[in-house]
């Protein structure tokens, strides 16, 4: 009986190829599918390493410090790092940060002489961050952070030493900014199949170093 | 036959059995090469995007270091580190310049990038880096890795600054203030009165000498012949002491001749009796012994008035002429070779007030002829209010005004302002605007504000030093692009 049954499976082969083809319609849409999740990851990928690029750029030019009044002595003007966030999310676009899924700009500054460097903001270790000044009201005129009421602060990958590690001691003194973006990627299809091998949202991580002229050691810069 | 026919349909359709695997067979790995390719295409996006942030931020900290005294190497090392710190580890990476030193350091006449022979140079760094884009799919058919490469331009850009310096008599006043009756207040003396710091400066009039030698030192920072200078004074009258050059020991002897301004004539008598006043312009006053008091003229004076009264106005003794300096800076940048992409610059000094203006008229209102001190003659020392030009109640604050939007919205210069003294700081009963604040460093801050730059109070002149090095290091963060 279950010789006479395989042999009926054997010999009946209508819809071999309807099979097949869903098969192969599968595959092809999976790896479709594969494409267009991974265009978006790559298209929101370049936006973010943009906005840190441009936010760094756009700030290149900006006057980070000012003198106290009190004290005599030079502080972080906070404005600065405001507007270097406006401008890398503003650039981001339209990629947009919410602080409350974990995404986060993080800025520092480094002035460094030779072996010797500074990290600004003053007191802030692990540089300065969107998610714990979100109330500022510069921001509030130029975004919207209704998504960001939960947020909780990220930390910035470099060490003060890692930056001093990759500074020639013998160059002329420099000011270096830094500005990272966290950013956490939906997936755009949700599609469980991914879901269960790939983290959904994909955390996405860019950085761009770009000089800093008033965060120059002293001697002043001249032009 | 119809048994031939039946047999090879049935062989006919027995061949065609795994045909739709082949097909997908083949249709799979078509598809598998065109995934891969673009995962791979993305890859290369990534490393591009990657390499182009770190030669941008190469070529913009080189481009820092075009400065007086540069050397090819701190360039080098600026522009590599900033590579590095941007995750490119290229030891062959390349930084040129227009007429570098060497064939790899200089930037490839057929870029088109340099100007000619002929042309002003330009503080130009090109950065010329390569990287590896590592493949995930084109590894299976032996490529590895994919090489880029790219290049960023940056410039630095050459700096116009037309410096507007104040020369009025208040200029000897003394830094501390000297008593009246002091010799060296008197201009006619201490402008050629040899200078015991520094004997090349004509005179020793201070704090004038204070502001010559800052204004020298900023000199000294900029980059010649990148840079050029123009120098104005101003008065009652603006004057162009230097038009824009580029050559250093031109500048500073231009600058270190400068001389207060002395008034017209000298009277003698303190009634003015005996004393000539062409035109009613200031002169010196002297009492019988000889001391000196200071710049006179009848206009100003009610004793002298019944002697002069043909020159009932105060308008032509008045010697804060702040908007012609203004106007005759933002003028100085139309006079050819006119550098559109240089960074047009002006500096202000003063130590007083507006007080003076004219065009065919002198802009002093009746109403301020009575003012003394602050609010000055010729200031109706409201700074809340501006009048149209052409009104009767435009006064020499009004056109100070005006002046800084020319230079700042016409001409579109960054404009720093620096008040020297306490002068500045005084605030005019009249004025109705709020938070209350010194009538000359409202202006001051106005000019600033309007003209991208900065303003700097010194309380006195051994600040000066300090303010225009902060000048400079302002300016130094706007120049790469």
């Amino acid at each position: 009986m279950i010789k006479r049954f395989f042999s009926r499976i054997k010999t009946n082969k209508h819809g071999q190829s309807f099979v097949e083809l869903m098969l192969v319609t599968l595959i092809l849409a999976l790896m479709l599918s594969g494409v267009v999740e991974f265009g978006y990851l790559l298209n929101s990928y370049l936006k973010v390493l943009d906005g840190t690029r441009e936010g760094a750029r756009y700030s290149n030019m900006g006057i980070a410090f000012e003198i106290d009044p009190f004290s005599g002595l030079y502080v972080s003007r906070q404005d600065f790092y405001v507007y270097t966030a406006i401008q890398t999310m503003r650039v981001m676009s339209p990629v947009v940060l919410n602080g409350n899924r974990g995404d986060d700009i993080v800025i520092s500054v480094f002035t460094v002489a030779g072996s010797s460097i500074v990290r600004w903001p003053e007191g802030l270790s692990d540089g300065w961050n969107l998610c714990e000044n979100r109330l500022d009201p510069l921001l509030s005129t130029d975004l919207s952070l209704s998504d960001w009421n939960t947020c909780s602060h990220r930390h910035s990958h470099f060490t003060t030493a890692q930056v001093l590690a990759l500074m020639d001691a013998s160059a002329p003194g420099s000011g270096v900014l830094l500005v990272e973006v966290y950013y956490n990627y939906p997936q755009i299809l949700k599609l469980p199949v991914f879901e269960q091998v790939i983290p959904d949202p994909i955390l996405l991580y860019t950085y761009s170093i770009m000089p800093l002229s008033s965060a120059e050691p002293t001697p002043t810069p001249i032009p | 036959m119809s048994n031939l026919i039946r047999s090879s349909k049935k062989r006919l359709s027995k061949r065609e059995r795994g045909q739709v695997l082949i097909v997908v067979a083949f249709a799979i790995v078509g598809i598998i090469a065109v995934v891969g390719l673009s995962l791979d295409v993305g890859l290369m996006f990534i490393e591009n995007a990657r390499l182009r942030r770190a030669v941008d931020a190469a070529a913009l900290a080189a481009a820092l270091q075009f400065r007086e005294g540069y050397l090819m190497s701190e360039l080098d090392m600026s522009a590599r580190e900033f590579l590095r710190l941007n995750g490119i580890n290229d030891p062959s990476a390349l930084v040129q310049v227009c007429n570098g030193p060497d064939y790899d350091h200089t930037i490839p006449v057929a870029s088109g990038i340099c100007p000619g022979p002929s042309e002003m140079g330009r503080k130009l760094v090109r950065v010329v880096a390569r990287g590896t884009a590592y493949l995930a799919f084109m590894p299976v058919i032996g490529i590895d890795s994919a090489p880029i490469a790219a290049e960023a331009t940056s410039e630095t850009a050459s700096v116009d600054v037309v410096l507007v310096l104040d020369r009025s008599d208040s200029m000897t006043w003394g830094d501390p203030i000297l008593p009246i009756g002091d010799p060296m207040r008197d201009p006619s003396i201490c402008n050629y009165a040899v200078n015991p710091v520094d004997a090349s400066y004509q005179g020793y009039c201070r704090p004038f000498f204070e502001v010559k030698s800052a204004a020298v030192s900023f000199v000294e920072q900029l980059y010649f012949p990148y840079d050029r200078v123009a120098v104005v004074t101003f008065d009652k009258d603006p004057k162009i002491r230097l038009h824009f050059s580029n050559v250093k020991g031109d500048i500073i002897s231009t600058i270190k001749g400068l001389m207060v301004y002395q008034g017209e004539e000298t009277g003698t008598d303190p009634t003015g009796i005996n004393a000539i006043y062409p035109a009613g312009n200031p002169s010196r006053w002297y009492d019988p012994t000889g001391v000196y008091y200071g710049l006179d003229c009848p206009q100003t004076d009610p004793l002298l008035q019944a002697f002069y009264p043909n020159y009932p106005s105060p308008a032509p003794c008045t010697t804060t002429n702040i908007g012609a300096g203004l106007y005759t800076a933002g003028v100085e940048y139309n006079i050819p070779p006119v550098r559109k992409n240089s960074l047009w610059v002006v500096i202000l000094l003063t130590d007083g007030v507006a007080n003076a203006g004219y065009d065919v008229n002198y802009f002093c209102p009746i109403s301020t002829w009575g003012n003394s001190d602050i609010p000055p003659k010729c200031n109706d020392g409201n700074s809340a209010t501006r009048h149209a030009s052409g009104s009767a109640d435009y006064d020499a604050e009004d056109f100070a005004y005006a002046g800084a939007d020319f230079v700042a919205d016409s001409q579109n210069a960054l404009l720093f302002t620096i008040g020297l003294g306490p002068k500045v700081t005084q605030i005019s009963p009249a004025d109705t605007a709020l938070p209350p604040k010194g009538l000359g460093e409202r202006f001051l801050q106005y000019a600033a504000d309007k003209g991208n730059g900065a303003y700097t109070f010194a309380p006195d002149s051994a600040m000066l030093l300090q303010v225009f090095k902060e000048i400079a290091r302002n300016i130094a963060t706007r120049l790469a692009h």
